[in-house]
């Protein structure tokens, strides 16, 4: 289903869980909306599937106005972060809920639901109640219920937020096999950026209520097009006073001037161990942090912290220990505009000495 | 290990007392009353029993509380959700009113239903105009037994109705399905148990009332004369064992229903 | 429907709870308050019933 959502607003009150927010997205799509808790993503998500109304703005389905439907008729799934299951059904009878309030025949139905389950891996449960599942199956149960009534639009809040982290990567591979193999169109809801990437075809990245930026997980990782997107995505330092960062000094001349620097931008290493050795600052390793398959390094540059990686393949440091630090390149931006820059002695190096 | 040593006397002490004061406050009264009810032999019990003034008092009896406890269910219900689920001026108020009956003497119940229906009230001419008698027949009975039992169904409903998440009944709409479907195929079964649970003690309760009846049932033998009267009419009468008799009949029925109670809701608990 | 349902309640607990309640304080006064010092201290006699 085509879905758009024109000028969207929410308020509850004297707050604006959600402000002007407009997007489209295409038939069969993916779509992840991410963001803090109470950035508005469920507001959108609830006004979508009707449980809520809008204070003002369109949300059009196929290209018609759906505002005033009622969710019983807008032809969607919803799967909630707490599965809301229906306690005293079996998981063949709250599969079977949607088909038989549509009155289909009973072996249609029966037909139906059987195949969802095949579908879900909850062959031979049919008969137990949601207490006698596990996290992880009740999830599939909301899932093959919400999907069973055949809908175009399939809503997910939070859907992994209550799963054990080891079963949730596996739940998320499933999930997108799944979705992909249905051909259905999705928006999940989450404040995990790896379960976003990871999962979505496209993200929508929302914070105080506004849409900040849509687009493809490594479009935004590579562009990002605000501040809080820049931060809110990966990992980073941010630093106040980019004129001590060596390469850099120039952007110190715009006032209020703050960059942002991921991990991967930045190079350390042993004394010539980095060849770019006119681009180097020098640093010194404040801590050492094991993260599993590489050290997350804190070093300190002329009074700022870095974070920075370094790979177990290479000769470890010590607390303390003087090293070469090397930014690449930093995300800067000030009240009025954002944009990337790359190292300036990077680009031209040592062109008068030679 | 000072600790764990206090904490086992006290643990001990605790439990002594608990157990005392259940064999002496309930265990002894109800085995005297079996003891006494049979200290003639079998056939005295079955004489008091199978006599037509006793069995008519029990069967009264069991009719009108029928009657009380399925109206108290239709009106416990729906005043249970419309407390828990609608937000309205004096909903506070109506919600503490509804533990009256629990608060008063049950006499004082009885007082206030005579002045309110009894003969020179506006509502006992009225009615006695139009030809339906309230005091001393069955109606004024079953009220006695609604009001004194009211507070039940409501009270037993209420968690159950706080409890359901609202994301359940959401689930149904975005299902298809209509309110009044969500209601009964949704929300309802979540409430039965406790309709059932609260509709059982209320049932046990007006078996057992009273002091809100004696005074407005006119005790008339056969007509309108309840169990727990016929007791102690039995009783002024100086004869114990006829007394005891019809009383371990209703409470062989109270234990069945409280054992009814703790089943329903255990098969609660265990869902 | 909202509206019903509220109507009634109030409809049930004020002619089942309150109504009662407030006839009985009525009662206790009807014959002013020397008719209630009377009524507790036991030199009245009931002529009405």
């Amino acid at each position: 289903m085509h879905i758009e959502v024109r000028g969207l607003n929410k308020s509850f009150g004297d707050f604006h869980a959600v402000s002007d927010v407009s997007f489209e997205i295409e038939k069969g799509k993916l779509i992840g909306l991410l963001g803090p808790s109470g950035g508005g993503k469920t507001s959108v998500l609830r006004m979508l599937a009707g449980l809520e109304t809008p204070t003002s703005g369109d949300i059009l389905f196929h290209g018609k106005r759906v505002n005033d439907l009622p969710p019983q008729e807008r032809g969607i799934g919803f799967v909630f972060q707490n599965y809301a299951l229906f306690k005293h059904m079996t998981v063949y009878d709250n599969v079977a809920f949607g088909l038989k309030v549509k009155k289909q025949p009973k072996d249609r139905i029966r037909e139906r639901v059987m195949s969802l389950l095949e579908l879900t891996g909850l062959k031979g449960f049919e008969h137990r109640y949601p207490h006698q599942l596990s996290g992880g199956q009740r999830q599939r149960v909301a899932f093959a219920r919400a999907l069973a009534p055949e809908p175009q639009l399939l809503l997910l809040d939070e859907p992994f937020a209550a799963i054990d982290a080891k079963i949730r990567t596996e739940l998320r591979t499933w999930l997108k096999e799944l979705i992909d193999r249905v051909g259905i169109t999705s928006i999940f809801v989450t404040h995990d950026q790896d379960e976003a990437i990871e999962v979505a075809d496209e993200i929508m990245i929302m914070n105080k209520g506004r849409l900040e930026q849509k687009g493809t997980p490594w479009d935004i990782y590579k562009n990002p097009e605000t501040p809080f997107v820049a931060s809110f995505i990966g990992e980073s330092t941010i630093v106040h006073d980019i004129g001590r960062i060596k390469g850099f000094e120039e952007a110190a001349v715009w006032e209020g001037t703050t960059a942002l620097i991921r991990p991967e931008y930045i190079e350390i290493g042993k004394a010539g161990e980095i060849r770019l050795q006119s681009a180097t600052m020098e640093g010194r390793i404040r801590q050492l942090h094991f993260r599993g398959s590489e050290w997350l390094v804190e070093v300190d540059v002329n009074g700022t912290t870095l974070k920075t990686y370094r790979s177990l393949e290479k000769e470890a440091f010590h607390p303390g220990e003087e090293v070469s630090v090397l930014v690449h390149r930093a995300y800067l931006f000030n009240e009025r505009d954002s944009w990337m820059m790359e190292n300036r002695l990077k680009e031209d190096p040592m062109p008068i000495h030679i | 290990m000072n600790v764990r040593l206090n904490s086992r006397w006290w643990s001990f002490g605790f439990r002594s007392a608990i157990m005392l004061y259940f064999v002496i406050l309930i265990v002894l009264p109800i085995t005297g009353i079996y003891v006494q009810s049979f200290s003639l032999g079998l056939r005295p019990f079955w004489d008091s029993v199978s006599n037509p003034l006793a069995w008519k008092a029990v069967l009264l009896t069991l009719k009108l509380a029928v009657i009380a406890t399925i109206l108290n269910m239709a009106l416990g219900t729906m005043v249970g959700w419309v407390l828990v689920r609608y937000r309205f001026p004096g909903r506070r108020l109506l919600n503490s009113l509804v533990d009256l009956p629990f608060a008063l003497p049950t006499a004082v119940t009885g007082l206030m239903i005579l002045l309110l229906l009894g003969p020179g009230s506006f509502v006992g001419e009225w009615a006695g105009k139009a030809g339906i008698d309230i005091v001393f027949h069955e109606p004024a009975i079953v009220i006695a037994m609604l009001f004194v039992t009211f507070p039940f169904v409501i009270r037993a409903v209420q968690p159950l109705l706080e409890e359901i998440d609202a994301s359940e009944e959401e689930a149904a709409y975005t299902l298809g399905a209509s309110k009044a479907r969500t209601f009964f195929r949704v929300i309802f079964p979540s409430m039965l148990p406790g309709i059932l649970s609260g509709a059982m003690l209320a049932f046990s309760r007006a078996l057992a009332e009273f002091g809100a009846v004696v005074l407005i049932a006119g005790n008339i033998p056969g007509k309108t004369l309840v169990a727990s009267v016929y007791i102690f009419g039995e009783i002024e009468s100086d004869n114990p064992q006829g007394a005891a008799a019809v009383s371990i009949i209703l409470l062989t029925l109270s234990f069945a229903i409280l054992w009814i109670v703790n089943y329903v809701q255990g098969r609660r608990t265990n869902r | 429907m909202r509206r019903l349902w509220i109507a009634l309640t109030y409809a049930v607990i004020v002619l089942l709870l309150a109504v009662p309640l407030v006839k009985i304080f009525s009662g206790a006064w009807a014959d002013g308050w020397s008719g209630f010092i009377e009524g507790l201290t036991g030199r009245k006699r009931c002529t009405r019933l």
